[in-house]
């Protein structure tokens, strides 16, 4: 449907029907990663059925979650090819027809094809497009919208685990996993709740004519914009994605070890499980007060970013220190510390992508960044168990995690006017660092605009689309984002 | 007050009394005395203090067993007379005296089980005993567990068992009523597959019916005695699963449906609106994709940015 005008502004609603959108990532962070993170009763009815090795059994997961993460950048360009409803309905079937099938799996490698993959690229369709569409909801108060988002997770693997280990007492693995099939087809309901913000077809018409050729340089060239592939020239973004890879190599190494380095020190297995729900629920907390806070916008995000990671490698620095004497108080303070500010980064990384990137150009970002911090979590994981193997305990391991988080935020220094109070120009404009040919294709419709709107601050613009998005976008002390969102909101996104 | 001999008198007369009422010939042991503080209920009189111990074993084999006691009740006699029992019958000529020795009496005999039972040492004096038992049996089965397993017709199940330490052999049984059946592995076509990893014995049920129902017995043949477990195996068709999966698409489906009809109707609604209000009003609703005259914040929102611009 071509539109009278080619752009429309998509002033972020911070409220009302948002709130709808928070609560669909809500759900959908439950249905994708808190079902991923209680497979775990699953796996040891595989391992009775197939009679296969544990460890041949854990790839259907690993396969889960490598495709979600190789496929966001593809379920970030479709968003941005055809808004993130369409997109989002289509994941939710995916992920519930592949768990649907998998009740029927007679052998590992079907289960490995349906769980892995077909599920796998129902999730990525399905959890990149749902933050971007919160991100695109709130402005003023997107860290918080984040957080309040995230903590499905959280929340739904308390509450999985259990329903998991009932369903398979009652129907077996066959049965559960169709359940959890109809389930997942929950997502699709939850797409249909995302309304989209603007024209979804901003990017296909900013291609103009070359959207309705077939060849092949077009389609290439469509693709090239879509997945937003101009975003590896960019700098601040390849500084900030080398920081979030840095950041995923350190920060499931508590998850997984925290339990066997409680018993290798010497607890019971009841009270190294405690830990492990306190670091939870700590983490619940976590997410929301930070994201509360961080919109309050007392402090730059970049910076509140930094403390937060900065606080999450000290405290895993700390913790094989505070654990060693033996001490159950210690380590359980130590654990909540960590938890509590683990939790604290997770919104954060999301919602400062719009920041260091652009509003318009946050969809492919996502992908993108989801793609390559999972090389970080593929090499950190094994790293730290090579390191356990080889000096016996746990100590290096936390201290390579809470390394690399600590690198992490070195690296997140190097970000352009980091330093700054306010990011006068945090965002460059897109018609900068990109291939001749994407540049062509944007940088006649998006610069103009913009250029009337960089240098100053845009509340003397008099054009109708600009100043209800300044009115709306309450500007933080300290932070001057009416200038950088104005114009970045000028560009709507495509979902 | 009465002396010790009346005492002993009364007494004898009640136990006789009472081992008439209740029907059981006393064996011979002298009467216990009556203390307030505990009533004396055994059949045979003397009262008993015991101790008990678990022993398994796997196999038949030669096991000293050893009765060490501090004190007879309080007293300690210089020499104290002790007899062995197996599963309360007294074993011949196996009544020792035992000489007190560093502050304790101490007794080892070496017997040759060949089954479980109940093997005890008995110390006693005139009118008081103490006993030791040993109960000897084979090891039980581990992890038991008390809900079913199911499993789906025309699919196959594993049904598990485990125990401590490995047995020489297992055998699988399912129980018919009242009786048990060995299970086939033989017949054609193979329906029964058993594993045997040691500790752990898997059997295997392909081709499921919903006659396979029922409880099977896993027993360990231990040389002195099997050992057994059941293991309840439920079969059901899909279509038991099916109808909750059903109940939640449905579900769904009412749901997107519900959803897809309010938005369409605050769409018409939102046209309606615009096409009376005019072209100034209307400038987001243009073409069918936008929602926001449907939220009351957006259309606040719009109106404001209207009297702002």
């Amino acid at each position: 449907m071509v539109r009278a005008r080619s752009r429309e502004p998509a002033a972020a609603p911070d409220g009302g029907w948002g709130w709808v959108v928070v609560g669909v990532l809500f759900v959908t962070s439950a249905l994708v990663f808190g079902l991923i993170r209680s497979l775990g009763v699953f796996f040891v009815e595989f391992v009775h059925y197939f009679e296969r090795s544990a460890q041949a059994i854990s790839w259907i997961a690993s396969i889960g979650v490598a495709t979600q993460q190789l496929m966001s950048p593809l379920g970030t360009a479709l968003c941005n090819a055809y808004g993130a409803r369409p997109v989002v309905m289509v994941g939710g079937l995916l992920s519930g027809v592949g768990l649907t099938l998998a009740s029927q799996a007679t052998s590992l490698t079907e289960l490995y094809l349906t769980m892995g993959l077909i599920s796998g690229v129902g999730w990525a369709l399905v959890f990149t497009p749902v933050v971007a569409s919160v991100m695109q909801y709130f402005s003023r108060r997107r860290s918080l919208a984040m957080g309040l988002g995230f903590t499905g997770v959280g929340l739904s693997s308390f509450a999985f685990s259990p329903l998991f280990q009932l369903l398979v007492d009652v129907y077996a693995w066959r049965g559960a996993l169709l359940i959890l099939g109809a389930l997942s087809f929950n997502m699709v309901a939850c797409g249909a709740l995302i309304r989209p913000l603007g024209s979804a077809r901003t990017k296909s018409q900013a291609l103009g004519d070359q959207a309705d050729e077939t060849s092949c340089s077009s389609l290439c060239s469509r693709a090239f914009v879509y997945l937003e592939l101009s975003l590896l020239l960019h700098k601040p973004f390849v500084i900030y994605t080398l920081a979030v890879t840095l950041f995923n190599a350190g920060y499931y190494v508590p998850y997984i070890y925290l339990v066997a380095h409680s018993r290798h020190v010497g607890f019971s297995e009841y009270q190294a499980a405690f830990v492990v729900s306190a670091a939870g629920v700590a983490d619940l907390a976590g997410r929301v007060i930070a994201g509360w806070t961080s919109d309050l916008g007392r402090t730059r995000l970049p910076h509140m970013l930094s403390l937060w990671t900065g606080l999450t490698g000290l405290f895993m620095l700390l913790l094989p220190s505070c654990s060693a004497p033996g001490s159950y108080g210690g380590l359980l303070l130590i654990s909540l510390l960590y938890g509590f500010s683990a939790g604290a980064m997770t919104p954060l990384v999301f919602s400062a992508v719009p920041e260091i990137v652009g509003t318009h150009r946050m969809l492919g970002a996502l992908g993108l960044l989801q793609l390559i911090e999972s090389v970080g979590g593929l090499l950190g994981a094994p790293l730290s168990g090579w390191l356990k193997d080889q000096t016996g305990s746990y100590t290096g391991s936390f201290l390579l995690a809470g390394g690399c988080l600590l690198l992490g935020t070195l690296v997140l220094a190097g970000l352009p006017h980091y330093f700054a109070c306010s990011p006068s120009s945090g965002v460059e404009s897109p018609g900068q660092n990109q291939s001749p040919e994407a540049g062509l294709l944007t940088h006649a419709v998006c610069v103009p605009t913009l250029s009337k709107d960089l240098p100053t601050s845009g509340a003397e613009n008099a054009s109708a689309p600009l100043s209800p998005n300044l009115d709306d976008v309450q500007p933080r002390p300290g932070v001057d984002p009416s200038a950088l969102t104005a114009a970045a909101l000028q560009d709507n996104v495509g979902c | 007050m009465l002396s010790a001999r009346h005492t002993a008198v009364l007494l004898q007369l009640l136990h006789l009394v009472w081992s008439v009422t209740d029907g059981s010939s006393s064996s011979g042991t002298p009467p216990a005395p009556l203390v307030p503080a505990r009533p004396p209920r055994t059949k045979n009189g003397p009262r008993r203090a015991e101790q008990v111990e678990l022993l398994k074993l796997v196999k038949p084999g030669a096991m000293n067993l050893s009765c060490v006691l501090d004190d007879f009740l309080g007293a300690t006699p210089d020499t104290i007379r002790v007899s062995w029992e197996r599963d309360g019958v007294e074993i011949a000529q196996s009544e020792v005296t035992v000489q007190r020795a560093d502050g304790r009496y101490s007794l080892r005999k070496e017997f040759f089980i060949e089954r479980p039972g109940n093997y005890s040492c008995i110390f006693r004096n005139d009118t008081q005993e103490v006993t030791k038992a040993f109960l000897v049996t084979a090891p039980a089965m581990k992890e038991v567990r008390d809900k079913p397993v199911v499993g789906y017709v025309r699919d196959s199940v594993v049904l598990t068992c485990k125990i401590h330490p490995a047995p020489p052999a297992w055998q699988w049984y399912k129980v018919n009523g009242s009786e048990k059946d060995a299970v086939n592995t033989t017949a054609e076509p193979p329906r029964y597959k058993v594993t045997d990893k040691g500790e752990e014995v898997a059997l295997t049920v392909m081709n499921l019916t919903e006659e396979d129902s029922g409880s099977y017995l896993c027993v360990a043949l231990y040389l002195i005695a099997p050992a057994e477990g059941a293991v309840h195996l439920r079969v059901i068709t899909f279509v038991e699963p099916l109808k909750p999966f059903l109940a939640i698409m449905t579900e769904v489906l009412l749901l997107v449906s519900l959803i897809v009809a309010c938005e369409l109707r605050g769409r018409t609604r939102a046209a309606q609106a615009t096409a009376t209000a005019g072209p100034e009003n209307g400038r987001n609703v243009s073409g069918g994709e936008k929602a926001w005259p449907e939220e009351s914040n957006g259309v606040e929102e719009a109106a404001t940015r209207q009297r702002k611009a």
